[in-house]
């Protein structure tokens, strides 16, 4: 896989567009690019387009080529990458080459930007982070690119929240996830990587971009965003941060209920009221937004969080949340406990019930491959589960 | 327990000598010090004394005030440290707070140090960062306070090694084992807080410090010098890299062992040749300088390592090496990969026989609570590992002789 052909170009209304070819190692091609404020000094290294296809490279098994320079702890940090990677979805990844001109380390800026999507993560970063006066928030990524109606509604939002928070928001925009790239599984592998390459894009104004984390240092399995990978982000002249490990999810929403700009700003759902991608708005049945309703629930601010429809709440939904994988059993225990600190106890046993429901449905999925016992698990999560989120799916709108 | 009175005191010609007092819970009252050149700026916050004393606070579950400013992303990451601590050892490390006044972050400066000990993984990653061009070696944490005039000899080896490098060593001190703090399981929880307060001493002349990898990224047993604990003592203006953990320690030495300065001063042992404690040479008959051996031997370049002792090695004690501890194991691990790539098939056999000795050891170790029973593992261990590393164990100094030193 090589990344060519690097080009600055200026596009609609005071922005700009970098964008590089990729040519794949089957001889196709693709172009990706990613818009920024044309106020802001682009990087002109490899550093972000290293940082954004190495995943896919990795993936791919394709050795990884830059006609562009990349920083040579960035390219140290990158190996170290490939091999945890290697390690962590043996069945996926490949040992793969950077071949890239290294620069010799240089100084980082001072300044400090952060993403930001009003989330509870990103808010707990920015909020104990008042040094950072640069927020980035990107379409393209959270939210799918046709949704443009949605995001400018979303960001005039976040940039009135920047404003009351003394930052600013750079609102920058990618097509990464409708190429090739978009096939890699977001959650669990690729994010990082397109986070730090957004971050890293803005690498000759800023020395140290915080990305929020979606988990805490104790969670031992392999997360997209991860204490132990995102850092490796880093180059020389910036410095990735996996912010805010210390807390988990819940204790960082205990943190957060003291503070009115959250409560009215509060937006952590990325189905959508369409359920095909991130709006600007909580759709109050997915799994996501439900937890977050429990934890403001259990910490008597519910009723105060006006970005919540309230009207599909109930406590007994809790039990009808399918929390199989680990990453979903975690954030269950993590509400669980905090459920139990402020003594709701109908909460906790809810949340028991869904825990016990998905042990069990783990167990039904050994029949998977079973002719005819394949049928049970998918009875079983149907009776267990049926009860949350019957999302009506809107249809897709067609690409033109 | 509180972290105060830091002054800047004389130390031997050349040194200074910055001290703190720290204060228990109990009343008690200890001085924790840390040597260096006196041409070196020190640091006048409280950085590098919240990261050493941090994992003392957490295991003795008490608060720790520092009444020193400290940096606000350290005091970010310290929370992050002891809720890391608390997972990794339940038994060990409990949640404290935190006091300090918090700096605001700042500007880092352009150098780089590295912490030296001429082993594999600095080799290995001062070879690949000659942008660092500052070494820091640190008597009292390796090798015992007491050890001083071999400290001299070891450090005037490292000086030769740094400057035909382009390097220049930086000599440290500081007596944080002798106290309190010391009683701290070194390898697996403390020693990361330890090495990177050394390099926090040096906020103010380095951006960054390297702590060279001693474990794989993949390896998410916990230990103290780790990927995923080492970044955690970075401040806004010093950065603690953990460099070289996409590399075993295997192929580290591979990738270094051409070097003629590598082979000339190759030092991997801690245990020392009095048992006591690293010194300035290899002791050739401990776990880690065997491992050491049997990948030089496979690599063919045992004979040109001057600094090892091949009289009484042979790849039988492969065969004999504990290896029950995962972290052992991934070594084992790596250096049956290399053998077997290398075509070693008589060091990949007693590997093998290692590696079934422990997994027997450790089904065994369920007994070590049992009465009468618990004789088990322990026979079985002195039969079977019994050939490696008959160290005969020389008496420590008296208090009256180390207090000479």
């Amino acid at each position: 896989m090589t990344i060519t052909n690097f080009r600055l170009e200026p596009a609609a209304a005071n922005r700009q567009r970098a964008a590089v070819d990729v040519v794949y190692g089957d001889g196709s091609r693709e172009e990706i690019w990613f818009d920024l404020p044309e106020e802001l000094p682009a990087s002109r290294t490899g550093n972000p387009w290293l940082a954004l296809m190495l995943p896919l490279a990795a993936a791919s098994g394709e050795d990884l080529r830059l006609d562009l320079p990349v920083d040579f702890w960035l390219k140290l940090n990158a190996e170290a990458l490939v091999k945890l990677w290697t390690a962590w979805h043996p069945e996926t990844c490949r040992n793969i080459r950077i071949l890239a001109e290294t620069t010799p380390p240089a100084a980082p800026q001072p300044d400090v930007l952060s993403t930001f999507t009003a989330g509870i993560d990103s808010f707990f970063t920015v909020l104990r982070h008042p040094e950072c006066r640069h927020y980035i928030n990107v379409l393209g990524l959270d939210m799918p690119l046709f949704k443009r109606d949605a995001y400018e509604r979303l960001t005039a939002r976040l940039e009135r929240i920047a404003g009351q928070l003394g930052a600013r928001l750079i609102r920058m925009a990618t097509n990464v996830r409708e190429t090739r790239w978009g096939r890699l599984p977001w959650e669990s592998y690729a994010a990082g990587g397109v986070l730090s390459a957004s971050m890293l894009l803005l690498e000759t104004r800023f020395g140290a971009g915080l990305i929020p984390s979606a988990i805490d240092i104790r969670v031992p399995y392999p997360s997209a965003t991860h204490p132990l990978t995102t850092p490796l982000y880093s180059a020389s002249t910036m410095r990735i941060f996996y912010d805010g490990s210390s807390h988990s999810r819940a204790e960082k929403m205990e943190a957060l209920a003291g503070e009115r700009i959250v409560l009215d700003n509060l937006h952590v759902c990325f189905v959508g009221q369409d359920t095909h991608g991130q709006d600007d708005a909580n759709c109050s049945r997915c799994g996501k937004c439900l937890r977050t309703m429990l934890v403001l629930d259990a910490l008597g601010k519910l009723r105060e969080c006006p970005m919540f429809d309230l009207s599909g709440y109930s406590v007994e939904l809790a039990g009808r949340m399918e929390c199989v994988r680990p990453t979903t059993r975690y954030y269950v225990q993590d509400v669980r406990q905090l459920a139990e600190r402020y003594g709701r106890q109908d909460i906790v046993r809810e949340l028991d019930l869904s825990l016990r429901r998905s042990r069990r449905a783990a167990l039904l999925d050994r029949l998977l491959a079973t002719p005819f016992l394949w049928r049970l698990p998918y009875y079983y999560r149907k009776y267990a589960f049926r009860g949350l989120a019957k999302l009506h799916r809107i249809s897709q709108p067609v690409p033109a | 327990m509180r972290i105060t009175s830091l002054r800047n005191e004389p130390h031997r010609t050349g040194f200074q000598r910055l001290t703190v007092d720290v204060e228990y819970g109990d009343g008690s009252r200890e001085q924790v010090w840390c040597a260096l050149p006196e041409d070196i700026p020190p640091s006048w916050t409280g950085n590098p004394w919240l990261a050493l004393m941090l994992p003392l606070a957490a295991a003795s579950g008490e608060d720790l005030r520092v009444d020193l400013p400290v940096d606000a992303w350290l005091l970010h990451n310290a929370e992050t440290l002891v809720r890391l601590w608390t997972f990794w050892y339940p038994e060990l490390a409990k949640p404290v707070r935190l006091f300090a006044e918090a700096l605001p972050p700042s500007v880092p400066q352009p150098g780089v140090s590295c912490s030296f000990t001429a082993g594999v993984d600095s080799f290995f990653t001062v070879l690949r960062h000659p942008e660092s061009r500052h070494y820091i070696n640190v008597l009292g944490l390796d090798m015992p306070l007491w050890k001083s005039d071999a400290h001299d000899r070891l450090t005037a080896r490292l000086e030769a090694a740094a400057h035909q490098l382009g390097a220049r060593l930086i000599r440290m001190a500081t007596n944080v084992r002798e106290t309190r703090w010391g009683k701290l399981p070194w390898e697996n929880y403390a020693s990361g807080a330890a090495i990177s307060a050394a390099h926090l001493h040096l906020e103010r002349l380095c951006g960054a410090g390297l702590i060279p990898s001693s474990c794989a990224i993949e390896v998410l047993e916990a230990w103290g010098l780790h990927p995923l604990s080492c970044p955690m003592f970075s401040t806004s203006s010093t950065r603690i890299v953990y460099d070289g953990a996409g590399h075993t320690r295997a192929q580290k030495l591979e990738n270094i062992v051409e070097n003629r300065i590598v082979r000339e001063n190759l030092h991997v042992c801690f245990v020392g040749q009095d048992t006591h404690g690293q010194d300035d040479a290899n002791c050739s008959r401990c776990g880690k300088c065997i491992r050491t051996m049997l990948v030089l031997d496979i690599l063919g370049k045992l004979q040109d390592c001057k600094t090892f002792d091949p009289s009484g090695y042979r790849v039988e004690l492969a065969g004999c090496m504990d290896v029950t501890h995962p972290v052992n194991r991934s070594f084992h691990d790596e250096t049956r990969e290399l053998a077997l790539r290398k075509g070693r098939l008589d060091i990949v056999r007693q590997i093998d026989l290692s590696l079934k000795r422990s997994r027997r050891a450790q089904l065994l170790d369920r007994f070590a609570g049992w009465p009468s029973l618990w004789r088990l593992p322990y026979y079985y261990r002195r039969h079977a590992f019994g050939a490696l590393a008959h160290l005969q164990r020389i008496e420590p100094p008296t208090a009256a002789s180390s207090a000479a030193a």
